[in-house]
């Protein structure tokens, strides 16, 4: 089993080192669903607001003899007009807030990713237009067809617009500690425990606080055969133990212990 | 920019212990970036230095190994040197536990320090008259592993399902699409076999059919249950397949078609037969819901003007045989995977899609799964989409006959399908190892095997 998540690493000109995670197509399509709904959301409240209004001031019936004899002298027209109202608003959402809230729309904000320049730098104006403008190729007819294929050919998962515009889209999350529920009970002192946790290495940290850290949504027979069987990895290299031993206790401290040597070092 | 692994390999020699230093301190601080080496490994490396920590560091890695090294009071040499002082910005060097910056086979135990092969080669034109070196041993084979990147194994959000189900469908596409395909080409082989018998015998003349009657009567009594049976046999072995090279695939390792197929081939009965009763209980649990709404439409009609005011509760009785489905829709991932059959793999699957996951919404295991399907259906009405779409304009635009068309559409849409049907074999099995992931630990079980195997090999 290999250990590998794509990542992109981009050097910085003072010899820094920055990393990010490329946005999965699942995570980008959910944020684009989510900016959809938002979309046709506030399209439908505007008009809903705009015809209760109308409505209420008794205009109703004069805006409708309006736009129908609108719509007959254009003709064909009235549906091209529509359409590309509907482009620039779809286009103008994305345009808006990827270029005034760094790389991320209310979709992408939700799903913690963002667009940035392949030089790690946030997006310019041009960028942005450039992007948003060649989505009308990506999504067309609404269903994403070249953008699928082209995201899912590309290794870095970039769509048309991404690849005109030279851009990404990164994860943006935050680097979160494992979450450790509770204190560590008092360790016995049967065991070296200090000693074993110097001949810890990185990997058994990782699998105790993983575990420790997401044991309350396992099952309960699973709880206990793991806890025993990473304390018996961990002990393996010294000495055993007795069938009444905390497994769960044990690894609490070891886990702290090792976390404050980390820190010392 | 991109700094992709660059093609020059440095080697990185601790050549001493500044005075002062503390052995076992230090000896620590080395365990925590190298994969499988405890302290007391290394303690005993450092008391024969010089040591080779390794000789196939990617600059990146060699500029922060030197720096952490450095740090921790060792004495350092890089080989060929790093063109930048490594001890410039040491203060802000800082390496997570979790960052291994070495694994136990790129560390190298001999004390002795080895040109890396481009210095070699330098030295080798330099030196004049001298005899050339004997060749380096060929280096051992690599173990057989997988060249592309695999996934990690933790539980994932919905969405992360979806990209894994993106990524793995995208290392692994050909060969996961030639196992969905295989069934779909004996089919198409069967039904041309077909044709051109049916071309020798004859039969393509309606009149003459007549002449054959008893004998196609007698020949359909046989050759349509085994038709039946045929499909129903290619089709599971390729839906076990597709499953069981998904699994494979997931657990990082590489897939192979034959080894797929007589894989699941051993477990082929035990698949049709535990299919056969997951469809008796969906049917069951239809003929309950049609039960009820039946009593319900007496009760009606014995307590309001007209039964058909039950009507307002068919639509959540329909929810009992789409609730059944979901519930038992893992139940060939275990028979394939767990190789648990029949009434114990429906059983499982239930109790896994049981019960409510940690973290933000949704967290029912069976929500998850249903919006999960939802989703894919998305994805797989695109992919249709973009196989029907250029299918439709060929077949109108282009100055083909009318049996050519219908069989250029029906090959492109099978194509689509084909794909369709990979990706949500993909999708289910990636959600079925992230409910074990949650509910068992399956990560956690595979993580500390690995390594407790490494412990009792040392």
């Amino acid at each position: 089993m290999k250990e590998k998540v794509k990542t992109i690493e981009i050097d910085t000109p003072d010899h820094g080192e920055l990393r990010f995670q490329f946005a999965g197509i699942g995570t980008r399509m959910i944020a684009y669903l989510i900016d959809k709904f938002i979309q046709i959301g506030v399209l439908l409240g505007i008009v809903s607001i705009l015809a209760i209004m109308l409505f209420l001031a008794g205009q109703m019936g004069h805006f409708i003899e309006i736009l129908s004899k609108a719509v007959q002298s254009l003709g064909l027209w009235s549906i091209a007009i529509a359409i590309l109202f509907y482009g620039i608003a779809s286009v103008g959402y994305f345009l808006f807030f990827e270029y005034f809230w760094n790389g991320a729309t209310p979709g992408k904000k939700f799903q913690k990713i963002r667009v940035i320049r392949k030089d790690g730098l946030p997006m310019s104006f041009a960028d942005s237009v450039v992007r948003n403008t060649l989505r009308i190729i990506d999504i067309l007819g609404e269903m994403y067809p070249v953008g699928l294929i082209v995201m899912f050919c590309d290794f870095h998962n970039r769509r048309v617009g991404d690849l005109a515009a030279g851009t990404l889209v990164i994860e943006d999350h935050e680097t979160s500690v494992l979450p450790i529920l509770r204190m560590p009970a008092e360790t016995s002192e049967t065991f070296e425990v200090n000693s074993l946790v110097a001949r810890m290495n990185a990997e058994d940290y990782v699998l105790v606080a993983k575990f420790l850290s997401r044991r309350n949504e396992l099952d309960v027979q699973h709880r206990t055969q793991l806890a025993e069987n990473i304390s018996r990895r961990i002990l393996k290299r010294t000495t055993g133990f007795g069938a009444d031993f905390d497994h769960e206790a044990f690894l609490e401290s070891i886990e702290v212990l090792y976390r404050g040597r980390t820190r010392e070092l | 920019m991109n700094s992709e692994s660059s093609p020059t390999l440095y080697t990185v020699i601790i050549t001493g212990l500044r005075s002062g230093a503390n052995k076992a301190s230090i000896a620590d601080g080395i365990a925590r970036i190298v994969k499988n080496m405890d302290a007391a490994r290394v303690l005993r490396k450092l008391d024969a230095l010089p040591w080779t920590m390794t000789r196939k560091a990617s600059r990146k890695n060699a500029e922060r190994l030197s720096k952490y090294l450095l740090k921790i009071a060792c004495d350092v040499q890089v080989v060929p040197p790093l063109d930048i002082p490594i001890s410039d910005d040491m203060g802000e060097t800082q390496i997570l536990p979790q960052t291994s910056l070495l694994t136990e086979s790129q560390v190298i135990s001999s004390t002795q320090f080895v040109p890396v092969p481009e210095q070699a080669e330098r030295a080798d034109a330099t030196s004049e008259g001298t005899p050339p070196p004997p060749p380096p041993p060929p280096p051992t084979a690599p173990p057989k592993q997988d060249e592309r990147p695999a996934t990690v194994l933790e539980p994932l959000s919905l969405t992360g399902i979806l990209d894994q189900t993106f990524q793995i469908c995208r290392n692994r596409f050909w060969k996961l699409l030639a196992i969905a395909a295989i069934p779909y080409c004996i089919m198409i082989a069967l039904i041309i076999l077909a044709g051109i018998t049916a071309l020798i015998l004859g039969l393509t003349d309606m009149n003459s059919i007549d002449d054959f009657t008893p004998a196609l009567v007698i020949a359909g009594i046989f050759l349509i249950p085994t038709a039946f049976v045929v499909i129903i046999a290619l089709f599971s072995l390729s839906q076990g397949a597709l499953i069981f090279a998904v699994s494979v695939s997931y657990l990082g390792r590489q897939i192979n078609v034959r080894e797929s197929y007589n894989f699941v081939f051993a477990r082929l009965a035990k698949f049709i037969l535990t299919s056969l009763l997951f469809t008796i209980m969906i049917l069951l649990s239809f003929t309950v819901a049609v039960t009820i709404g039946i009593v319900l439409f007496f009760v009606f009609q014995a307590f309001t003007s007209s039964g058909w005011w039950s009507a307002f509760s068919w639509l959540p009785l329909t929810m009992i045989p789409f609730y059944v489905t979901l519930k038992l829709f893992l139940f060939d991932k275990i028979v394939i995977i767990e190789n648990v059959a029949y009434m114990s793999a429906l059983s499982r699957s239930w109790n896994l899609l049981s019960g409510e996951a940690a973290g933000s919404w949704p967290r029912g295991y069976a929500l998850r799964l249903f919006l999960l399907t939802l989703l894919f259906t998305l994805i797989a009405v695109t992919i249709s989409w973009v196989f029907q779409t250029p299918a439709a304009l060929l077949t109108a635009f282009l100055p083909l006959p009318e049996f050519a068309k219908t069989v250029l559409s029906q090959l492109i849409g099978t194509v689509g399908s084909l794909i369709a049907t990979v990706f949500a074999a993909v999708c289910m099995v990636v959600f079925y190892y992230d409910v074990r992931n949650r509910k068992e630990g399956f990560d956690l079980q595979i993580l500390a095997e690995m390594t407790s195997d490494t412990i009792s090999n040392e």
